[in-house]
Parts: structure tokens; C-alpha cells; sequence
């Protein structure tokens, strides 16, 4: 298991969260914590996500987490994704 | 009786649809979608009728892909929506641009369990690029104008737009009308380019980096994906093949990216690829990998493939890369502008094609690309149907006179017309790649053949996928659309009797279909011609006399139960370990 901390700016439609969950269910990675806040100048979601990396059999996929930022990435509705800078820096290292 | 056109979110709809440029639509009514469908009466839009949502959902991934417009679906509410659901996912899978309209309950009726109520937006999600509800009738003109453009920009892909019926008979605040200008920002149109400039700036170092490997390598591959066509990007990657003479080889979607008879490309890689395409890969020092994204069925066992090759690999999509196998270097922008500029710096860095290594690369990759494999056709009782495959595509590119599409349905007809026609455009070979749906061909085709009505439109299927969507016959009856089908039929599951076969046991679990229906009869109780051969001496005279006729035809071709594909490489193996053929076969 690791822990990833993930900042996401996103619009502020309905579909945004249960799309940012749906990806982040399907890749495998466990939500452990999640806050939603909405911007009232911007009218934009500010969410903050820490979710848990699962291992499979006894293995971290160490690309998991860059796959997960890109695909969070690509999606319509959200603007930004920051991860943790522990994140991509352990991943890589 | 012709009422005035009613001005409301539904008419409002059609309008901007035809200011977008869309001419034809496919689609099925009902309830939630019925002011849609009275306007679609009164519009200039031709609206063609299949019969289930799903045919109409292929028909739009069928024009989609062969004209490359955006293919447009309507559906009504519940099992209309979720009746689309495969042909999204099969456009997600094969990144083709498609709007889908669905009418949903009505506002206030929404989360009360309505009749025909279900929450296909969040159905979609997992299956289309993006998905709008629209609550407000004004907002109709904007989100229809953003789903076109959500699906035909970047990577394409497939769009929804749930509309519930309350919104459809909306009075809007304003009326658009057909020749108002698209609300276009020309600051912001500015403001892309420069983006655009930008991100080539900041390309051009990774450029010199593909350049750098592309010179110090001895064995370099080609390896070609659907993106190539999809980026409009086929001539400057044919000038690289030219400028290069380096080996090439396709993926399912990338075939018809290089002419199939072109003396450097090897052939489709992985399961049932050419021994020379995937032993090329293996002994590869250096793939260029072009609007492709290492699908499983290309690469095979992952950690084995390709394992002494750096990578290059040039792709639209972010997410693609290093999402299988690490690139060496990555080039993430539109084909149609990274290619141009790695041409160009390869003229003037790069002089190779005279190296010794590299000819000696090239010769083992030509003289294997010329190894023939003797699959005893001879000795052959009934038709083999490789050769009707090779037949037919001799045929068909003759003629000269008209564009070819031809799609198939998913199974063992599909690897064989894919390893044995060959094509010279990537659209002109439309098969369900990435999400393998069986029941696509014939609605496919059918979709084809509205975008070009004057083309030759041809969809080779099996007895197992050819019932998938039958109905669609009554679409091809309705409209008399002359598509030409050839249904290979082995009264099996054909591609899983094979898999039982090597890997179960022999244990044929479910698919025996020696019991289908009389399909000549079936095509005639449509007003389709049709007949049926099993001898092969009677082949060329039947594709003639198929293609000669003017409407819709069925070549009902039935071929021995128990003929493989082949070379086949078996699951979780290196590509080099392929099954060239069972003994006594």
C-alpha cells in the first residue's frame, strides 16, 4: 500500500466528482480521505483526495500513480491535478 | 398534415445540428424522445430508422469512421439509452467521434423511478469521453456545439447528451436561427495558436532526441497505430516509411496506414500477426511507435515484448504514454504537426538508408516478409477462407471507380480479412479493434454506406456475429442500401471453438451453431439477394456476380467447422512463440 495526497481543481458541474471517483475506483486506488470545497468567485471545485495504492500480488506498480494522474488529467471537467510531490518524485526514484 | 415548426428546445436542437454541418442521423423513437422526433419531421436532416438502438449507435461509428464526421445517434429514455451503451463503448475503445442524443423523463419525474427512467448519464461515464445533461433549454445551442467539438477534437471519441423532455418542449429565450454565425471567439482562436506554437517549441528537443536514437539504431521498426489516420496524418508518415526504409509493421487500426503491398511493411503485429511483423518487433532495437498505445492483443507478454527496443513513441494522448511500456522518448501533440517536423530534421540529420547494419536488417526483415507458408489449401475439401479474402480484395482494388469500405463483424473472419486483404487507406478497413463487438459489421456498413452513397461498401461477418443485429437487414430493406455482405459461416463460435480446442481440451462448451437459421432464406425475406456456395471452384464467379449487383447482397460462404487462424500466438506469450499450425492441418 501507498498513499498518494492528489489536489484537483475542477468545474463545478454534477458529473465532475462521481467521474473523478469512477476513474479513480476503476484504476484501482481506494479513497481514504476527501474534502470538496467550491470556489464562490471561480465557481470551481477545489477537492482534495488522498487515496491508498493497492499492491498486487506484493507488487507496487510503481507507473500506477502517473497513470492515474494522466488519466485524471484528460478528463473534460477537471482542470488541474497536483499530486503530492513524494509521489511521482518515489515513483520515479 | 403539416402543423408550423415549433419553436422549442427540440427544434432548437435539430437547428444547431444543421449548423454544425450534420446531414444524417440514425436513431429509434420513443416516449422522452418525442418532440426530438417531431422535429426531426419537419428538418432537413435525414433521419434513417434502424432497428434497435444498438444498429443505430454502430451505424454512427460506421459513417464516423468511414467520412470521418462526427456520426451522430438519437435514442429515447431507459433500454433506449442503455441500447446505445456498447456502440459508445466501442467508440471509446476505438476513439471514434460520436454524439449521442438521448431523451430522458421529464425534469421533475427524474429520480422518481419513472417509466423507462434510468441514470444513463451515469451509465455513460465510463464509456464516453464526456456526457452533458442539459437542465436549461438556452443551453442547447453551447452544449451541443462543445459535445461536436469535445468529440472530434484531440483524441476522438464518443459524446451523450441527455436531454429530458420537459427541456425538448421549452420555449427558448431566443430563436436560433440557421444563419447566425457560430458564436466563435476569433481572441480565443488566437489564443490557441499561440498555444499550439508553444507546445511545438517545446517539442523540438524531444524531436532531436527521436532523431539521436533514430541514428544510432541498427534495428529500428515502425510500429503504426490507428492514430496515424485518425490525425489525418497518413502522407507525412508514408514520407517517413519513404525517407527511412525502415521496416513497418500495423495494428489492427492501423492497417491500410502503409499500402498493404508496400516491399517494407511486414504485416499486422501480435496474436495473429506475421511471423515476420513480430519477430522484426522482438529483434527490434529501436520502435517508432505512431499513434498506437501497446494494446495487449498487439503486444502479448508485456515484459517479453520487445525487449532489447528503446522507444519513441508519438501520441495525442498523454495518458498513452508509459501507460504499458516506457518511453525513451515521448512526443505528446497531433501527428499532423510532430511528424512533419521529425521528416524534416531527419532530412537533414539523418543519411542512413545506406548503412550496412540497416541493409542487413532490411534484407532478414524482407526475406522473411517473402517466406510463404503452404496451409495445404489443395488438399482442402471445401472453400479455405483465407483465399476467398485474398480473392475478394484482388477484386475490389480494381476497381478504381469508387471508394472501398469495408467492415467486418469480431471473431476468426476478422483476423482473416485482416491478415489477408490488403488496404491503402486506413478507413477503408473499419472493424471493431479495441472493444471486439461482435453484431458491428452490418450496421457498420450500413453507416458507411449512407456517408458515401455512391461507394462500394462490403462488411465481412460470421454466422456468430452476423445474428448479433440482424434486424438491421429491415434497415437495409427500408432504404435498399446496397452493401455487399459475406458471411464466412463455420456453424460455430469459431475464434472460442479454436481456444477450446488448443487450450480447453477440446471441450466445445457452447459453440455448436449447426442449428442457424437458412440465411439466403432470411436475406430474401428482406428483399436482399443472396445466395450461397461451398464449392470453391464457384468463388471468383460469386464474388463477380456480388459485386455486379446494384442493391444489397448476402454471399452466404460456408467453410469447413474446424479451419484456425493462423499463426496464432498464444495468451501470456512472447510474440516470438507463435503457433504457426496444429500438426495434420
Amino acid at each position: 500500500m501507498k498513499l498518494h495526497n492528489i489536489e484537483i481543481m475542477a468545474n463545478n458541474q454534477p458529473t465532475a466528482l462521481e467521474r473523478l471517483l469512477q476513474v479513480t475506483r476503476y484504476r484501482g486506488f481506494q479513497v481514504t480521505d476527501l474534502s470538496v470545497s467550491t470556489n464562490p468567485e471561480t465557481n470551481m471545485l477545489a477537492i482534495k483526495m488522498s487515496v491508498n495504492q493497492p499492491s498486487i500480488d506484493g507488487c507496487l506498480d510503481r507507473n500506477g500513480i502517473e497513470r492515474l494522474y494522466n488519466q485524471l488529467n484528460k478528463l473534460f471537467d477537471i482542470k488541474h491535478v497536483n499530486l503530492n510531490p513524494n509521489s511521482l518524485a518515489q515513483q520515479q526514484g | 398534415m403539416n402543423d408550423p415548426i415549433k419553436f422549442n428546445g427540440a427544434s432548437q436542437t435539430m437547428t444547431v445540428l444543421q449548423r454544425l454541418g450534420v446531414t444524417d442521423i440514425f436513431g429509434y423513437p420513443g416516449g422522452a424522445i418525442m418532440p426530438m422526433y417531431d422535429a426531426i419531421y419537419s428538418s432537413p436532416i435525414k433521419h434513417y430508422l434502424c432497428r434497435h438502438e444498438q444498429g443505430a449507435a454502430f451505424a454512427a461509428v460506421g459513417y464516423a469512421r468511414a467520412s470521418g464526421k462526427v456520426g451522430v445517434c438519437v435514442a429515447t429514455s431507459g433500454p433506449g439509452a442503455t441500447n446505445l451503451i456498447t456502440g459508445l463503448a466501442d467508440a471509446m475503445a476505438d476513439s471514434v467521434p460520436v454524439v449521442a442524443i438521448t431523451g430522458q423523463v421529464p425534469t421533475r419525474a427524474m429520480g422518481t423511478d419513472g417509466f423507462q427512467e434510468v441514470d444513463i448519464i451515469s451509465l455513460s461515464l465510463a464509456c464516453t469521453k464526456h456526457s452533458f445533461q442539459i437542465r436549461d433549454v438556452n443551453e442547447i445551442p453551447e452544449c451541443i456545439e462543445q459535445a461536436f467539438e469535445i468529440a472530434a477534437s484531440g483524441r476522438p471519441g464518443p459524446v451523450l447528451i441527455d436531454i429530458p423532455k420537459d427541456v425538448q418542449v421549452a420555449q427558448p429565450d431566443s430563436i436560433l436561427e440557421l444563419i447566425d454565425n457560430l458564436p466563435k471567439n476569433l481572441d480565443a482562436s488566437k489564443e490557441k495558436s499561440d498555444i499550439k506554437n508553444q507546445e511545438l517549441l517545446s517539442i523540438e528537443p524531444q524531436i532531436q532526441r527521436a532523431v539521436q536514437l533514430i541514428s544510432n539504431a541498427n534495428q529500428p521498426v515502425i510500429y503504426v497505430g490507428g492514430g496515424v489516420g485518425l490525425a489525418n496524418a497518413v502522407q507525412d508518415f508514408r514520407q517517413l516509411l519513404e525517407n527511412s526504409q525502415f521496416p513497418c509493421v500495423a495494428t489492427l487500426k492501423g492497417l491500410g496506414a502503409v499500402d498493404g503491398n508496400h516491399p517494407n511493411y511486414l504485416g499486422m503485429l501480435g496474436m495473429h500477426g506475421t511471423e515476420a511483423a513480430n519477430l522484426a518487433i522482438q529483434e527490434s532495437d529501436l520502435l517508432i511507435v505512431l499513434g498506437a498505445r501497446f494494446d495487449d492483443r498487439a503486444t502479448g507478454k508485456l515484459a517479453e515484448f520487445a525487449p532489447n527496443a528503446k522507444v519513441i513513441h508519438m501520441d495525442i494522448d498523454p495518458a498513452e504514454v508509459n501507460k504499458r511500456r516506457l518511453a525513451d522518448v515521448a512526443i505528446v501533440s497531433d501527428l499532423k504537426n510532430t511528424l512533419p517536423m521529425l521528416n524534416q530534421s531527419l532530412l537533414q540529420q539523418f543519411d542512413k538508408p545506406t548503412m550496412p547494419e540497416l541493409q542487413k536488417w532490411q534484407s532478414t526483415c524482407h526475406q522473411r516478409r517473402n517466406k510463404k507458408y503452404d496451409y495445404n489449401e489443395d488438399a482442402k475439401k471445401g472453400i479455405f477462407a483465407p483465399r476467398l479474402l485474398e480473392l475478394l480484395s484482388d477484386s475490389i482494388s480494381k476497381d478504381h471507380s469508387r471508394a472501398v469500405h469495408v467492415t467486418t463483424d469480431v471473431g476468426q473472419h476478422q483476423m482473416w480479412a485482416a491478415q489477408h486483404m490488403r488496404f491503402s487507406q486506413p478507413e477503408q478497413f473499419i472493424t471493431s479493434a479495441g472493444l471486439g463487438t461482435m453484431g458491428f459489421g452490418v450496421p457498420a456498413s450500413i453507416g458507411a454506406q449512407i456517408s458515401d452513397p455512391s461507394g462500394l461498401n462490403i462488411c465481412v461477418t460470421g454466422d456468430g456475429s452476423f445474428m448479433m443485429n440482424i434486424q438491421e437487414l429491415g434497415t437495409i430493406k427500408r432504404y435498399q442500401i446496397p452493401i455487399k455482405i459475406v458471411l464466412i459461416d463455420n456453424s460455430r463460435l469459431g475464434l472460442v471453438r479454436q481456444w477450446q480446442q488448443l487450450f480447453f481440451e477440446e471441450r466445445y462448451s457452447e459453440t455448436d451453431l449447426s442449428d442457424n437459421p437458412d440465411f439466403v432464406a432470411l436475406a430474401k425475406a428482406f428483399d436482399i439477394e443472396a445466395r450461397m456456395i461451398n464449392q470453391k471452384d464457384r468463388l471468383e464467379q460469386s464474388i463477380e456476380e456480388m459485386l455486379a449487383h446494384e442493391g444489397p447482397y448476402l454471399l452466404h460462404v460456408k467453410i469447413d467447422a474446424f479451419e484456425n487462424v493462423w499463426p496464432l500466438v498464444p495468451p501470456d506469450t512472447a510474440n516470438d512463440e507463435m503457433m504457426i499450425s496444429l500438426q495434420g492441418e
